[in-house]
Parts: structure tokens; sequence; C-alpha cells
């Protein structure tokens, strides 16, 4: 059975034909005694990670516990779409979150799995990160084929305008584009701002913990940054409204930041394609699933000053899925292609 | 006879002496091969230039994956049920 694994920087997304699994990627290490920290975590139900007389508590459960004890630093494997290089316990974390989401492979399953465009505003290559993924993958025995993430978007949101289009995958660690055109990627590349890059400015300039940001742009249901919302909290002065403004600004600000940077990349590069007709921008990626999201962009987009004639811009249906749906349905591919 | 001997025998050595200081001074014999002395220089000619690009190898790497001792993790969200692709349209569009 065809497999597609989404390796975000906060989410690792697999997706198979009739079921999908979300970790989130994160650990927090527990001081201790070893196996008494491990009695301990497993009679409360704890998932946790052992690896060289350390316990780390993965996904979620990390996430909540850094919440409630802020003195608790909750740790990332990956940092700006790719691995964080500054965090050594980082690979038997994702070693177990990649064996849980996918199991060990039958029969030569294949699996696909999303990398990063190379970045155009950081010094880093993406080919170490992506060679880990692969290698832990194939451990579990898979037929391992990669696509860039952009390109994941652009199958599960292009498919109507013959893969022509522009699809924006934003992610917490990175935004990834791919410019498209009959299926081929006349541009891609990504910038090191996502979601985590406005939760840390938020938490800057409002004085709330980073992981609260993150918590309330995730789960609060008073979030709304629709332009009607907005002006009605904007006379408030309490702590929620002034991190709900702050999140709009940072939103506006990266998407801005997006914006531009396309327009940029696209008019440097040769042998860019010309769009005789207005193609649509489709977006995927959990950053983009705040509500209100759709207006912040469209007040920052000006068709005046981007170079592709654009149709329409859409939300791509269950946004934060997206990414690993797009690889399924290659890796769905690649076997039936295998298979003839 | 001795006498005018030696007066011959000195006047003899002092006229030689004398054609030989002569000819060394003026006398330039002609030379039947010239060998040139000095090698000519090489001339310099510009080569078409050929600009010489880097070559990329692959790289095996050597990546320790770092398998846990121990893990009990289990996913944070489960979804079951048909998961949505567009699958069926890529198929299509790739003519397959």
């Amino acid at each position: 059975m065809a497999k597609g694994l989404d390796c975000g920087t906060s989410f690792y997304i697999a997706a198979t034909e009739d079921t999908i699994k979300k970790q989130r990627n994160a650990f927090l290490t527990v001081d201790g005694e070893v196996n008494q920290v491990k009695r301990m975590l497993k009679r409360q139900g704890i998932p946790f990670v052992e690896k060289a007389n350390k316990v780390h508590i993965v996904g979620q459960h990390a996430f909540n516990y850094a919440q409630i004890f802020s003195t608790a630093e909750l740790r990332r494997p990956m940092k700006s779409g790719l691995l964080n290089p500054t965090e050594k316990d980082s690979l038997p974390v994702l070693n177990a979150i990649i064996g849980e989401l996918l199991g060990e492979a039958k029969d030569n399953e294949t699996c696909v799995y999303c990398i990063p465009s190379k970045p155009i505003d950081v010094k880093r290559e993406t080919s170490y990160h992506e060679d880990v993924l692969r290698t832990i993958i194939e451990q579990y025995g898979y037929n391992v084929k990669k696509i860039e993430e952009a390109v994941a978007i652009g199958y599960e949101g292009l498919v109507d305008t013959q893969l022509t289009g522009v699809a924006i995958s934003m992610g917490a660690g990175m935004c990834n584009i791919a410019v498209m055109y009959q299926g081929m990627t006349a541009l891609s590349f990504s910038v090191s701002r996502g979601g985590d890059w406005v939760d840390e400015n938020v938490s800057m300039d409002t004085g709330v913990p980073q992981a609260k940001v993150t918590n309330i742009k995730e789960t609060s249901t008073t979030l709304d940054l629709s332009s009607a919302t907005y002006q009605n909290i904007y006379e408030e002065d309490t702590d929620e409204a002034n991190v709900l403004i702050a999140i709009r600004s940072y939103y506006g600000a990266l998407i801005n930041y997006l914006l531009t940077n396309l327009k940029v990349q696209f008019e440097g590069v040769e042998n860019v394609p010309n769009f005789p007709e207005a193609v649509p921008i489709v977006i995927g990626g959990g950053t983009a699933l705040v509500k209100g999201f759709l207006d912040v962009f469209n007040e920052q987009f000006d068709q005046d000053e981007f170079p592709i004639p654009i149709s329409e811009i859409v939300l791509i249906e269950d946004a934060h899925t997206a990414v690993s749906r797009g690889c399924l349905s290659e890796a769905q591919l690649i076997e039936e292609e295998d298979d003839e | 006879m001795v006498r005018e001997f030696l007066f011959c025998s000195l006047l003899l050595w002092q006229i030689g002496f004398i054609v030989y200081l002569l000819l060394n001074k003026f006398y330039q014999p002609k030379k039947l091969f010239t060998h040139p002395s000095v090698r000519p220089l090489a001339v310099e000619v510009d080569l078409p230039k050929k600009k010489i690009e880097h070559v990329d190898i692959e790289m095996k790497k050597q990546i320790n994956t770092q398998k846990p001792t121990s893990s009990t993790v289990k996913s944070d969200e489960v979804i079951k049920g048909k998961v949505k692709t567009q699958k069926n349209k890529l198929k299509k569009l790739r003519g397959l």
C-alpha cells in the first residue's frame, strides 16, 4: 500500500488510502533515573523515546507539558524546514516518529516523502536533510521516492488547470513555492520564514511565551484574521487583542515577503514560461489554517505588481494534510506503473 | 755569419709578431656556416579558452540514524476513512 509522508517542521503527517496519521514533531527530555522515569511515563500512558540513558516525551504530550510548565524546554528536531543542527538528540526521536507513522513495509511498498526546495535566504543545502530522511524510511523497508513540498501541493490543487499555476506550501519552518506549467516546475524555491517566524516575533512583541502564541494560533476559537473581526477588536486593550493584532501584522509581513521574493525570483530566472491566461495560486500547509488567512493574503496581493496574471487565490481543502496527500498520489501512481 | 743569422731571425720574429697583432686586430675571417647564437623566443599565441567547470560527484554518506533503544510513540491523531486525493486526475493528465 502506497504511503505519502509530509516531513514538516511542526508535524509529521502520513497518508495512506484509508488513514491519515499526525504526529507533532517535538520532544521534551525528562530528568531522573531512566527506569523510574520510564515506569512513571508508562503508567500515565505518555509516549516516550529512550536513547543513550535519556528519556524524551514525544509529540503532543511534550507540547502540552511545555504549555503547563513554562520552565520545561520544548525541543524541536527540525528548524526552518530542515534538520535542526543544534539538536543532538533529534535523530532517535525522528526515527521513532517515522516508524510509528509508517510502520514496517510489506512487499516493497512505496513511500513518497516531501523535501524542501532550495532556500534563497539562508546558506544551507537540503541534501543532508533529504539523505537522513531517506535512510530512516528505507530502514523500514520502503521503496523511497521524494518530491518537492510545493509540487505536492500542486498535485492536490492544480489538477483542474493542467498542473499550471502557483503552488505555495505554508509550513511552520519555511514556505515553499513552485511555479508550474503543464506539470513541469518552471521555478521553485523556499524562504526560511513560516509559522514559527510569526510566533517568535509575536512573542517578542507581546511578551507572551512562544509556545503559548503557537497554542493560541492553533486552538483559539476566537482567533480570526478577517478584516471585519480585526476592526472590532482593534479598540480593545486586552492581552488577547494585542496578540491577535500582532499575529495579523506578522502574517501580513510574511505574505508580503513571500510575494515580493516570488516576483524577484520570477523576474530573475531565465526560461520562465509566459502565462497567456490567468492561473490560480493554490495554498496549503498548517500556517494557512488560521481563520481569515485568505483575507490577509488578498490584502497583500497586488496584481499590478505581480508578474503572472492570477485568476484566483485558493486555500486547498484540508490544507494541513495537503502535502501528505500529494505525496500519496505520487506514491500510488508509482506503484501502479510498477505493477503494469 | 752567426751575427747575420741572429739579426735575420730577430727581424723575422718582429715582422711575424707585428703581422699577428695587425691581423688579430683588423681581420675578421668570413664564416662559411653561420649558426645563430641566440635561440629565437617563443611566440605567444592566444589559445581558445575553455571554461573548466566543476565535476559533481555522488557522495556516499554514512548516516547513523540512531534507532532508539525503546519507544512507545503512538500517533497523536489518527483519522480513519477514505483519503481524498487527486490521483485519478493526475493519472489522466500524465496520460497513464
